[in-house]
């Protein structure tokens, strides 16, 4: 068409060199030695052995009925503080902190989401049996199992008690976590709970800098503020409260019964000792129904109106997907708004893949972080909502309790209780 | 309990504590050299590292332009050998720190902790036990706070809810509508009529090489007669113009630019300059051509609203006819060994790229259909070809409109609007540069220096054993496309050979030779065929009856790009200029 | 009395069937999710003909030392003395003096084999797992370099760090059996 044909015949001698060199492996074909020369070959180390998965798994249930013996038999806080180091040493340092249950939150979700995704079974395994532990037990698992609880139990040196209203609001927290974890986790866009699992970095002595930054706060924190991860983030936790409230057994501080010395008041540095409730004049009983009939109606009201905010989010939410990411970046680079190209975008053109088509896999992202957005809203407001009913009910208690749902077992409130040193011969010293 | 030994149990705590009091001093002054040191090796790592792998990246410039001065290779190998000593010293000492630091943290905490189990006294609660209002409060306290937890959560969504993205359903059903939604409005692209009274593309309508109309025959340079315009055209570039009423458009392009110009089709008047630098999507990668294909080979398209453009580097892009330029893209450099030449074509409201790359195996050749106002991709799939020169063309044939492709090993129809294959021969290989065209009930595809084929275009599937009629195998041309009127073909090679085959029965009519080189496209007008000789002339002939030359006309400048016939003009890029030929 | 025990009863009673429930739906949820994923384990890979040698593998995994390393498919080698993945673009020699090598570690070594083959291996303590020498090679050569997780260095985390900084998705999980996805297999 417009090439002289001279120029054509000089290249189609360089187009018979260039034939063969465009394509891999065929460039320069590999060689015939003389010389006797032996190929060395590839040595590829193999995976971490299945078996040592299914070693994990016993020392998880190891360690949660040693803390059930130790809480229920024993009464023995000094087990439970041993068994926490072990738990620090073999889960977190030994184990790196991988494989975990609160991470597997996110495994089990996509699994349910993903067909393809397929969650290895030990990791279904730690999900599953804390659950099971707790359902008979109360949070055994918390006590001396779970590597993060038992690093900020062990750090914990002078507690600092937070107002009952502090606490629960930062509970809240949690359930956020918890909705958003699972939100992120069904639609395939990440891992959020192992992304930021604050003390990893810790137990692999390095990593991301913020990560140990904030691992490194979190433990400071932790020094004053009882387990704060646990308590105001942990999304696991916020499963297991839930499934400890109807636990079979229950933790109790003292072995026998409570002669209401309130020598155990300031005992829990979680604030998960219940105290017993005063009698109450007859016209607050009838402000107090009211009040919690205004508050049931207000559940529904407040779970539509999260849901909406979930909405609202959604589209900010569904960025956190690496497609809607991409999108992004190839529609700014096709709007003009930028000038340059990143190695994403530049690598999905040499794909091959329409626009239309990144565009429409965006879109169903889209869609589905539209519906889970509202789900997860929906979550939160339930949870707001549910707290402002608890703390509208007239609770009714005649002695000290532990909390069924806050109680990590960590048996720290049993040597206040004056019954229990007449149970270990050693009566109080104190008072 | 006596005196003497309470004193004695206090002295022994006292130094118990102290111990463990000091202990973590010690510790914790450790741990605070630790993080000390640890700071400091990351800082390296994040600072003083990249800065001297810059260093050392600059002295291996300068060690390549002088490779002989042994001072600065041995400087440049010392650095070399540092960077490394540091960068496995600072991972070791990060090793070695962090462990340190753990257990040194570890004695702190744990001789804090002992320190304080022997001081701690178990709490004695004083004052009354709780009152109804304290525990009303405590249960107020908790609402409240909850309230006011849900209205920071509320106002903290507004807040965030401003930065909302892009939604991708709009988008595409923006698109989808731009693409689509032309019932409404009505065609938003020309028609047949409009296409066939213009020369939209390369080699006009259909990529037929066939002009409607009647033309001058001669004119003269010097003289002036017969010459309308000429104007200079800023950048060269092997790109032929097209024409849409009164704009002419052209394109042109170095290493360093690519340009697209409109010209006053009346006058001659450049009107706009249209650029084509940062284009989006665009690497860094190089881009090599041979000299004969230059920078600016493919011939754009236009509808008369939009003039597309494609460059050798892969850059495609799209102007108003104001000049704007509406969208541009970077398609990934090509890789073609003489440098990427096909032009555009257009279906309806799309440009049309056969991107054509690499070798057959490689699958990196494209079928590309795009929106032509918004640059969008239609459709677009990959072509089991190899690197190729020639043009796709759009044509109906039969009834259905059919994207005609002509590269090694295979010619190709496709459906015009799907982009699905109709049939494909494998009946080509080499360097394909020719563009197919169909002709009295025939595509004819060229093969360099091998054949022409006359290929029947009623099958489906591959044709390669069943539809090829004939093939003509006299002096084929491995530039030029062929021409034809419905009954004759005739090819032309590079070296001016010139043969007419019987469309029907592919029998040889005629040859003829004449002195010169061509490598621009004859065109058809009436009974006469126009060519464009290389140095400067274009010769006009009729071919029903042997070739009987009409006239020659000098243009006196080195011309390669095919010519385009509209409305009694004929538009001729020589080297350095555009010529408008005209009464 | 009577009737603060019939409260009582029937409190404990709900509680048993809320617990149940509990139980049940734990036990049934985890048999679904199992009996879903009785595919076996998976460990990190990277696909190399994904692979654009971004560089992120060296710095993004949470490992100091990254779990990324080159490998070399010696059968896939041309053995070349001017071998762009040892060799600098255009080096100013074709020694192993350090102007002239990719590697930012030197952690390719070059042994003569015979005229004119060399053999390259990588010395992977030293390896950082930069992608330098597998564009070089990729580029312009047969492609027998290329990045592959260590697995005898990978924690496996549960979400990979590289993969989520890698542009062109080419992390991706592969049955631990099978914990590699090398060249000239498949």
């Amino acid at each position: 068409m417009k090439i002289s044909s001279l120029g054509k015949i000089f290249c189609g001698v360089v187009l018979l060199c260039a034939v063969g060199a465009v394509f891999g492996a065929e460039r320069f074909p590999p060689p015939e030695f003389d010389s006797g020369y032996q190929q060395p070959t590839m040595v590829n180390p193999g995976a971490r052995s299945n078996v040592l998965e299914y070693v994990d798994v016993a020392v998880l249930v190891a360690v949660m009925s040693l803390t059930c013996f130790l809480v229920y038999k024993k009464r023995s806080r000094k087990g439970i503080f041993w068994l926490m180091l072990g738990s620090i040493l073999y889960f977190g340092f030994w184990r790196e902190g991988c494989i975990c249950s609160i991470g597997a939150i996110g495994n089990v979700v996509l699994s349910v989401f993903d067909t393809n995704y397929a969650i290895p079974l030990a990791g279904l395994l730690f999900f599953v049996l804390p659950l099971v532990f707790t359902l008979f037990f109360g949070r055994a698992f918390c006590a001396a199992a779970c590597p993060l609880g038992a690093i900020q139990d062990i750090v914990l040196l002078k507690p600092v008690a937070l107002p009952v209203w502090l606490a629960g609001t930062l509970r809240l927290f949690a359930y956020a976590y918890l909705a958003i974890a699972v939100l992120m986790a069904a639609t395939g866009s990440a891992f959020v709970i192992c992304r930021y699992d604050p003390f990893i970095a810790i137990f692999r002595l390095g990593g991301n800098v913020n990560m140990v930054v904030v691992g490194g706060c979190m433990l400071l924190i932790a020094v004053f503020v009882g387990r704060p991860y646990c308590r105001f983030l942990c999304p696991y936790g916020v499963i297991l409260r839930q499934l400890s409230r109807v636990s079979r057994k229950r933790v109790t501080i003292t072995p026998d019964e409570c002669i209401k010395c309130r020598l155990c008041e300031d005992a829990c540095p979680f604030g998960a000792i219940n105290r017993p409730t005063a009698e109450w004049a007859e016209g607050d009983y009838r402000v107090n129904k009211k009040r919690l009939g205004v508050n049931i109606l207000l559940l529904p009201v407040l779970v539509v109106v999260f849901g909406f905010a979930g909405y609202l989010l959604s589209g900010g939410a569904s960025r956190a997907h690496v497609t809607v990411r991409l999108a992004d970046r190839i529609y700014a680079e096709e709007s003009g708004e930028v000038d340059d190209t990143t190695d994403a975008s530049v690598a999905f053109r040499g794909t091959g893949m329409t626009i239309a088509e990144l565009y429409g896999n965006a879109a169903k992202v889209q869609k589905q972080f539209v519906f889970g957005s509202i789900l997860a809203g929906a979550l939160v407001g339930l949870a707001a909502g549910v707290k402002l009913i608890r703390s509208s009910i007239q609770w009714k208690r005649s002695e000290y309790e532990a909390d069924r749902a806050g109680c990590f077992s960590c048996g720290r409130c049993f040597k206040y209780c004056p019954i229990e040193n007449v149970r270990l011969k050693k009566l109080s010293e104190q008072c | 309990m006596d005196r003497k030994s309470e004193t004695t149990e206090t002295d022994r705590v006292g130094v118990y504590y102290k111990a463990m009091a000091v202990t973590a001093v010690i510790a914790g002054f450790v741990a605070a050299v630790l993080v000390v040191g640890l700071t400091v090796n990351y800082i390296q790592g994040k600072v003083v590292e990249p800065s001297l792998t810059e260093q050392l990246a600059g002295l291996k410039l300068i060690v390549k332009e002088q490779p002989d001065n042994a001072s600065v290779v041995e400087h440049m190998r010392q650095l070399d050998l540092e960077l490394r000593r540091i960068t496995f010293r600072r991972l070791d000492r990060t090793r070695r720190g962090s462990l340190g630091l753990l257990i040194s943290l570890a004695i702190v905490f744990f001789s804090m902790k002992f320190a304080w189990n022997v001081a701690v006294k178990l709490p004695c609660p004083t004052g009354d036990a709780e009152l109804p209002e304290t525990q009303k409060k405590r249960a107020l306290f908790a609402r409240r706070s909850v309230t006011a937890a849900m209205l920071i959560a509320s106002v903290w969504v507004i807040f965030i809810f401003v930065g909302e993205g892009v939604d991708y359903s709009e988008v595409l059903e923006d698109e989808g509508a731009q693409a689509g939604g032309s019932v409404v409005e009505g065609p938003k692209y020309p028609t047949d009529e409009e296409i066939k009274a213009n020369w939209a593309s390369f080699r006009g309508p259909g990529g037929l090489g066939i002009a409607v109309g009647e033309y001058l025959t001669e004119f003269d340079v010097k003289a002036g007669t017969g010459v309308l315009w000429k104007t200079a055209v800023p950048i060269n570039g092997m790109s032929s113009p097209v024409v849409w009423g009164d704009r002419v458009f052209l394109t042109g392009a170095d290493e360093q630019q690519r340009q697209v110009y409109c010209y006053d089709a009346a006058k001659g008047d450049m009107l706009w300059v249209g650029d084509m630098s940062n284009v989006p999507g665009r690497g860094d990668e190089e881009v090599e051509v041979m000299e004969d294909t230059g920078f600016a080979a493919p011939t754009a398209v236009t509808d008369g609203k939009h003039v597309c453009v494609i460059f050798a580097n892969g850059d495609i892009g799209c102007f108003d006819y104001a000049g704007k330029r509406l969208w541009a893209k970077n398609l990934g450099v090509p890789d073609s060994i003489y440098g990427f030449s096909a032009s555009l074509a257009m279906y309806q409201d799309r440009v049309i790229v056969q991107y054509d790359q690499g070798g057959s195996d490689e699958n990196r050749s494209k079928l590309i259909s795009m929106n032509i106002s918004t640059g969008s991709i239609v459709w677009q799939f990959v072509r089991p070809v190899a690197n190729s020169w020639p043009s796709p063309t759009v044509i109906n044939i039969d009834g259905t409109d059919t994207i005609l492709t002509c590269s090694d090993p295979y010619a190709i129809a496709y459906e015009a609007g799907s982009g699905k294959e109709i049939w494909r021969a494998e009946c080509i290989e080499g360097d394909i540069a020719s563009t197919p065209i169909y002709a009295g009930g025939f595509v004819f595809a060229i093969e360099p220096y091998s054949h022409i084929a006359a290929i029947r275009t009623d099958g489906t599937g591959d044709v390669t054993e069943t539809h090829i009629a004939w093939k003509g195998e006299d002096e084929v041309p491995d530039v030029c496309s062929p021409i034809s009127d419905g009954n004759v073909v005739i090819t032309l090679t590079t070296e001016g050979v010139l043969i007419c085959y019987s469309v029907a029965d592919g029998g040889m009519l005629w040859e003829h030779e004449i002195d010169g080189f061509f490598n621009a496209s004859p065109v058809i007008a009436g009974d006469k065929m126009y060519l464009i000789e290389g140095e400067g002339k274009m010769i006009v002939a009729t071919f029903d009856d042997g070739y009987k030359e009409v006239a020659v006309s000098e243009i006196g400048e080195v011309c390669l790009a095919s010519p385009a016939f509209v409305d009694g003009r004929i538009y001729i890029r020589s080297k350095e200029n555009l010529y408008c030929i005209g009464e | 009395m009577a009737d603060k025990d019939k409260n009582v009863s029937r409190r404990n009673f709900l509680r048993e069937g809320v617990w149940g429930a509990l139980l049940g739906g734990v036990g049934i949820g985890g048999g679904v999710v199992a009996v879903k994923s009785a595919k076996g384990d998976t460990v990190w890979q990277i696909d190399p003909d994904k692979c654009t040698q971004c560089g992120n593998c060296a710095t993004y995994c949470v490992l100091e030392e990254s779990a990324v390393k080159c490998v070399h498919a010696h059968e896939l080698c041309g053995y070349c003395d001017l071998c762009t993945g040892y060799l600098e673009p255009e080096p100013p020699g074709l020694d192993t003096g350090a102007e002239n090598e990719l590697c930012p570690t030197g952690a390719i070594k070059r042994k003569f084999v015979e005229d004119p083959y060399y053999e390259y291996h990588i010395e992977e303590p030293l390896c950082i797992g930069c992608g330098k020498c597998v564009k070089g090679c990729g580029a312009f050569g047969n492609g027998s370099l290329y990045l592959q997780v260590r697995h005898d260095r990978c924690l496996n985390c549960n979400e990979c760090a590289i993969a989520v900084a890698c542009p062109s998705e080419a992390f991706k999980r592969v049955p631990a059996s099978d914990p590699y996805i090398l060249k000239g297999e498949h």
